[in-house]
């Protein structure tokens, strides 16, 4: 809806205030080139490649080529700004590598070429080692001062791997590289979740037969069973302050959810009903937990207060609903079944729409990004599960390489600074 | 008895379908001030006051016309002369209604010009907004852009700035008279509101 107003101020005085409104905003990219300032060397480029690759992934930038420029300057006053006008370019990302004391640090301009200065200036500091992780964070800066809110290049990746009988249970960097085995096992692993201070995980495994929940510290490695019963514990979500943990169990008859508190052991039964109860995942103000329940004879997501136990159902369209977890405060995601494909779906609990966000078929354990505006999932084509991931505000869609047989479960850090 | 009733009766339908054709006809005139291509308000007030201007007018003839002694022949010149005035500016107000749809047509290129250019940041919310004051000459390149009114959001207030500082000049208005560039588009306000 375009508005136009005109306010006219008759007998008072002659001059019309004219005000247009600009309600709509165009869905492309913002133009940008990296460039190193004064120097060109090895690890500047490898520099710039990182932050080029975070980037592009997010579908909301478009990162020049050297080949497509009509000048290359090696620091600002070189600009030639009639060059970047005609190439419609935004801003120009100037990088330059210091090297002090044995520590690599990243000192980036950003140069705005409408107004022909540096807008902003930073410094990222690093270790001799993390040039990878450095760029990541000099990527989030630059989105975040584009977009306004927090980049997550630089924030980790927790999956499950399995080539022929070995599970393992992997982190990596937000782009797939820098892999870590937390864990490796003859048995399957599933349901990997970080606690929200990104020190310590949950996952289930299945080593002594049956689906148990361990939490792992991420320093110290060390390894703890959270409930040790002879039925099965599955599920498991940490609560915002990391003191509870929600999960699924049949330890009294069929599976319902519980919470646990990791100090005291104390345990909340949560449902009771004959019918399935799973999945739980917690309300970003940990009032609420919503879960699946197949009560009503197919599965859907029910949402209950943790204190009073009061229960609605979320869900209405559909006869397939899993797997869901909260999008900030109003709005759910979870694994949507439209016709005979399975998606990830979004539904705003205020005005109760239902947005299909993927577009592959056999989706699966959607996990969403801290800054809230990426997902990721696993998906099969054929037999082979890998992860894709999907930007919320630009829809760009993207697919993470597997470098494995099956890559699935994939669980998403909180920020990491 | 009956004629009677009968002929009280009708006359009363007579009397209500006068008072509904009315009250039909009242609310048509009102529409009509609302423009159907680009959804342009016109504030209502433009007709009542052009009303409330041509009964001063008269009002004014009236006493002017009565009024004969030499003691008031100077205040009878100042009325003259605001009467003028008002006349004067009745006329530029007509003028300038006749232009509404070259302003609404302007305005709504600018719009999309603007929309096509504006890099909406992740930040913006609902409810956000941020004013801007352009400055344009007759050539309609943008001369100055103030912030009026700042969204908060230092990604939002860039990326509107940037949109504006990229569009550099509206074409549209060279061939406008002087007096219509004058009174809308050398200096005009620009509201960035996400929906």
């Amino acid at each position: 809806m375009k508005r136009i107003i005109f306010l006219l101020f008759l007998a008072y005085e002659f001059k019309a205030d004219l005000v247009l409104e600009i309600t709509e905003s165009a869905s492309k990219p913002v133009k940008i080139a990296i460039l190193e300032k004064n120097s060109n060397s090895l690890s500047g480029q490898e520099i710039i490649n990182v932050i080029s690759n975070d980037l592009k992934r997010t579908g909301e930038f478009k990162v020049l080529g050297m080949d497509e420029l009509l000048s290359i300057p090696m620091n600002e006053s070189e600009v030639i700004q009639r060059d970047w006008l005609l190439l419609d370019v935004d801003s120009i990302i100037f990088v330059e590598v210091q090297n002090e004391d044995n520590n690599l640090d990243i000192a980036y301009s950003i140069f705005d070429i409408s107004y022909n200065e540096t807008e902003d200036k930073r410094r990222v500091l690093g270790l001799p080692d993390s040039l990878r992780q450095s760029s990541h964070y000099v990527s989030d800066g630059i989105y975040k001062y584009f977009y306004g809110i927090e980049g997550i290049s630089s924030t980790k990746l927790m999956y499950v791997t399995r080539n022929s009988d070995t599970h393992k249970l992997i982190i990596s960097d937000a782009d797939g590289f820098n892999e870590q085995v937390l864990l490796k096992s003859n048995n399957s692993i599933i349901s990997p979740a970080w606690s929200t201070d990104a020190k310590e995980i949950a996952y289930v495994s299945f080593e002594n037969n049956r689906a148990q929940v361990f939490t792992q510290n991420l320093a110290t490695g060390k390894r703890n069973l959270v409930l040790s019963s002879k039925s099965s514990v599955s599920s498991p979500a940490w609560s915002p302050d990391n003191k509870d943990l929600a999960f699924t169990s049949t330890k009294d008859g069929n599976s319902e959810i519980y919470t646990i508190n990791l100090k005291s052991k104390k345990i909340t039964r949560l449902t009771e009903n004959l019918a399935i109860d799973t999945e739980p995942a917690w309300s970003p103000d940990g009032k609420n937990i919503i879960f699946t329940s197949d009560r009503s004879g197919s599965p859907q997501i029910y949402e209950i207060n943790v204190r009073s136990k009061l229960k609605r159902r979320l869900t209405t369209e559909g006869n397939y609903n899993a797997r869901a977890s909260y999008l900030g405060k109003n709005e759910i995601i979870f694994v949507h079944r439209s016709n005979i494909n399975f998606n990830i779906a979004k539904l705003d609990l205020g005005s109760r729409t239902l947005e299909v966000l993927t577009s592959t078929k056999n989706d699966e354990s959607p996990c969403i990004a801290p800054n809230g505006n990426v997902i990721i999932y696993s998906t099969k084509d054929g037999n082979l599960s890998y992860l894709a991931g999907i930007n919320i505000s630009s829809k760009v869609s993207f697919k993470l390489p597997a470098l494995y047989g099956e890559l699935k479960e994939p669980a998403w850090s909180p920020f990491l600074r | 008895m009956m004629k009677w009733l009968t002929a009280l009766f009708f006359s009363i339908i007579v009397h209500i379908l006068i008072f509904l054709s009315y009250v039909l006809f009242a609310t048509e005139s009102v529409e009509k001030t609302t423009r159907k291509i680009t959804n342009v308000n016109f504030l209502d007030d433009e007709l009542q006051v052009k009303e409330e201007v041509r009964e001063r007018i008269k009002s004014q003839e009236k006493s002017v016309k009565k009024e004969d002694s030499e003691d008031l022949k100077e205040t009878k010149n100042k009325e003259i002369e605001n009467l003028q005035e008002y006349l004067k500016e009745e006329e530029m107000q007509k003028r300038v209604s006749d232009n509404a749809d070259v302003i609404e047509q302007i305005s709504y290129k600018v719009i999309k010009d603007i929309e096509a250019l504006w890099i909406r940041p992740n930040s913006a919310k609902a409810g956000m907004f941020a004013d801007f004051n352009l400055s344009i000459n007759r050539l309609g390149i943008i001369e100055n852009v103030e912030m009026k009114k700042t969204s908060g959001d230092r990604a939002f207030d860039r990326a509107a700035l940037n949109a504006i500082r990229k569009y550099r000049q509206i074409k549209y208005v060279r061939n406008l008279d002087d007096q219509t560039f004058q009174a809308y588009f050398s200096n005009f306000t620009l509201r960035f509101r996400p929906e």
